[in-house]
């Protein structure tokens, strides 16, 4: 007997084993699987936008078919708690919608294109009234897939994440037909779900995990920036190399100035993130406080005499005028008056060129304006022409006249 | 069920998405719980951009982006950001304490409090409705910074008349102070002058001749000639020429000048020039062109001659452009003139007076 006990003991022993190890290795479905296919691979849906509650989203769905044996509906099912394929249950993700009715667009992998693919049986389950939270994307024309190693893929547009930030799951199902899908695949209640391993036509099956998450936001501040040089040679670089802009117009040792004209350059230089642009204006002071070159006492007895600026259009230089013009730079436009229209106001005196100064302008509270950018520059130079012509009658002297630019950026 | 559940999520494509988005802003942007709207269209004008210049109006310009509430406007002047969210350092030598607010455009009822400082300008009134118009705010006796370069200012706009708890708008902008432009001239002496026995117009270039020739001297007519001369001098006094030579003369034998301005008289021995058209006999010109200067009174007669060794035959008080006179020279004899070949030398000096 006791040989006996010990062989049933074994025998129960062995069943014990066994039955342990189908436990292991049951697969991660509600029941044993009995699908015509299996488990779909190289299975994903790309999300055109994570942000929690985004609208408008493209779900982009994509899954190998273990067979290609026709397909008549696919089913895309999202839930809250997991993404157990044929699991009794299904918890609704919080505001999730597919839209009233899914528009799916961009279907590929099958080798046939027939019928007409619909998403019109889709389900509500636990979305709003008149929103969809299950795809059911058929067709009564069955459709053959081309191949196993083929991604069928296609596009839901127009999705409505949910609100809550996390994972959320999809589970995928291929059906055989149309009917079996719509059959097959329904929702006792909001949260429940009648799909089964044993359901008739169902096929190929996946979970896919998505997630939303909070956005990243990053912000940087660029600051107001304006600089601006003069400078009494040619600018390199940026505003470096400058010179003092101390100017004498004349030829000779030493310059003096004749009834033939002389001229010589400033150079100036400008760099702004302004988006409305500068203005940068010329305000003269002279002795004669009339914005041209003047000399004082004891070279004049009494009061001032002066070089008086040519005028407020440019014009030619007479004999006893002062003036200027504008080379603009790139991006920058000299202002009308001081524009010579005629030679593009070369460095130096053109007896042909046109100058000018206004003298009313250049000695109001803000001055005159002399050229002007409409939005940002970088490192832009442009000189600006200072000539000058005598007169047989200017008197002889010392004439100086300082000329303050002032760049205003708008911002 | 659920480890196994979880293993085939696992080997699943697990799929999260991350957004990053990148938010670039170009221009003042405030992070701030609670976001002040940006003011626009910010200038700030000023009546002179060199350091450390007193006096100076400033001149600041934009636009309220928010209606509502407005308080108080803060003006900050800082040397190293004009974001609002950085501490404000104070530009060097910038000095508005003593400033005067000249003029206020879209709003009104405005005045510096005395919380101000040297940097920090509190423009305040009773806290009233305010338009999202165009602003500008006019501040004169202002000090620049002491040093060329690039400064900021910050405006923003509260509802509290102190500057105080959170601002409505506010925005930045940048400005600059730079070298100003020097320019010298030097006008040397100048003195033009030319003769000649015609000088076409004012052109001394044209001046051609040097040698008048009277002819056959007679008792019985005047002989005469002429010769010119033009000047042009900024000189601030002026200039005087003066002619210098002999009367005609023959070895020992001369033809007595008029001392004394007096007519042509045939018959008489006389020599004498002037400055001036004549009729009798007809020679000569009046002096012409755009300058100044007139013959002295005793050559400035029609029909007298006169001359005298060194006399000044023109002279004018202050610069002149080109000045052309015409010289007038009349010559009769007596009966009893002695025959020769009579002749003189006259040399123009023109002395200009600096």
């Amino acid at each position: 007997m006791k040989k006996t006990s010990i062989r049933f003991g074994r025998l129960v022993n062995l069943v014990t084993a066994t039955l342990l190890l189908a436990i292991t290795i049951a697969p991660a479905v509600a029941n044993q699987s009995y699908a015509l296919g299996g488990l779909v691979q190289s299975r994903f849906i790309q999300l055109s936008n994570s942000s929690p509650s985004a609208t408008s989203v493209t779900y982009n769905v994509s899954f190998k078919p273990t067979t290609t044996n026709t397909v008549g509906g696919i089913v895309v099912d999202f839930c809250n708690d997991s993404p157990i394929i044929f699991s009794g249950t299904c918890t609704f993700p919080t505001n999730f919608t597919l839209g009233a009715t899914p528009a799916v667009s961009g279907l590929a992998g099958f080798s046939t294109s027939t019928g007409s693919w619909v998403t019109t049986n889709s389900l509500q389950c636990g979305a709003a009234a008149g929103q969809k939270q299950v795809l059911l994307y058929t067709n009564t024309t069955a459709q053959t897939p081309s191949g196993t190693g083929t991604a069928i893929n296609f596009q839901i547009t127009g999705v409505t994440n949910p609100s809550a930030t996390g994972t959320f799951y999809a589970r995928i199902y291929t059906f055989d037909t149309s009917a079996d899908t719509t059959a097959g695949y329904t929702c006792g209640t909001a949260t429940t779900r009648g799909v089964g391993s044993g359901t008739t036509g169902v096929m190929d099956y996946g979970g896919a995990a998505l997630s939303t998450v909070t956005q990243i936001s990053i912000s940087a501040t660029v600051q107001e920036q304006l600089t601006f040089c003069v400078s009494g040679s040619t600018i390199s670089g940026t505003c470096s190399g400058l010179t003092t802009p101390s100017l004498t117009i004349g030829s000779g040792a030493p310059p003096v100035l004749d009834t033939t004209g002389e001229g010589t350059p400033a150079y100036t230089q400008l760099t702004t993130n302004a988006s409305n642009g500068v203005v940068v204006r010329m305000k003269a002071t002279n002795a004669c406080s009339n914005g041209g070159l003047s000399t004082a006492p004891p070279d004049v007895a009494g009061g001032c005499a002066s070089i008086a600026g040519i005028g407020s259009a440019a014009a030619v230089l007479t004999a006893g005028t002062y003036g200027m013009c504008v080379a603009p730079g790139a991006g920058v436009t000299a202002a009308t008056n001081y524009a010579d229209t005629v030679n593009s106001c070369p460095t130096t005196f053109n007896a042909t060129s046109k100058y000018g100064m206004n003298g009313t302008n250049l000695t109001s509270t803000y001055g005159d304006q002399v050229y002007s950018t409409t939005g940002a520059v970088n490192a832009i130079s442009s000189s600006m022409t200072f000539a000058a012509k005598a007169a047989a009658t200017t008197p002889a002297g010392v004439y100086q006249g300082n000329e303050i630019l002032i760049a205003t950026g708008t911002f | 069920m659920r480890r196994n559940a979880v293993s085939i999520s696992s080997a699943a494509v697990l799929f999260t998405t991350i957004v990053i988005s990148l938010l670039g802003g170009v221009g003042s942007l405030f992070v701030s719980p609670v976001s002040a709207a940006e003011l626009t269209s910010r200038f700030l004008e000023l009546s002179d951009s060199r350091a450390a210049q007193t006096s100076v109006t400033y001149n600041v310009g934009f636009n309220i982006t928010t209606a509502g509430t407005l308080g108080s406007i803060q003006l900050m002047f800082c040397s190293n950001s004009s974001l609002i969210s950085e501490p404000c350092v104070a530009p060097s030598g910038f000095d508005a304490s003593n400033a005067v607010f000249a003029q206020e455009t879209g709003v009104s009822g405005l005045s510096i409090s005395a919380a101000s400082t040297a940097n920090d300008l509190i423009l305040t009134r009773p806290p009233a409705p305010a338009a999202a118009v165009p602003v500008t705010l006019t501040f004169n006796n202002i000090t620049n910074p002491a040093a060329q370069g690039s400064y900021y200012l910050r405006v923003l706009t509260y509802p509290t008349n102190d500057a105080t708890g959170p601002n409505t708008d506010n925005g930045g902008m940048a400005f600059d102070m730079n070298a100003a432009v020097d320019v010298h001239v030097q006008v040397p002496p100048y003195l033009l002058f030319c003769t000649g026995n015609t000088i076409t117009g004012t052109d001394c270039t044209t001046a051609s001749g040097d040698f008048v020739e009277l002819g056959a001297l007679s008792t019985a007519r005047t002989s005469s000639g002429q010769s010119q001369m033009v000047i042009a001098t900024n000189a601030q006094n002026g200039y005087n020429i003066s002619v210098n030579g002999s009367t005609l003369t023959s070895g020992n034998n001369t033809i007595a000048a008029n001392m004394a301005a007096a007519p042509a008289q045939t018959g008489v021995s006389q020599f004498g020039i002037n400055l001036r058209k004549n009729s009798t006999p007809n020679v000569g010109e009046d002096p012409s062109g755009t300058g100044i200067g007139t013959p002295l009174a005793n050559y400035d007669q029609p029909n007298l001659y006169t001359y005298n060794n060194g006399d000044t035959v023109a002279s004018a008080t202050g610069v002149t452009d080109y000045r052309k006179f015409t010289i007038s020279y009349i010559v009769n004899i007596s009966k009893s003139q002695s025959p020769g070949i009579y002749a003189s030398t006259f040399t123009y000096v023109a002395l200009s007076n600096f």
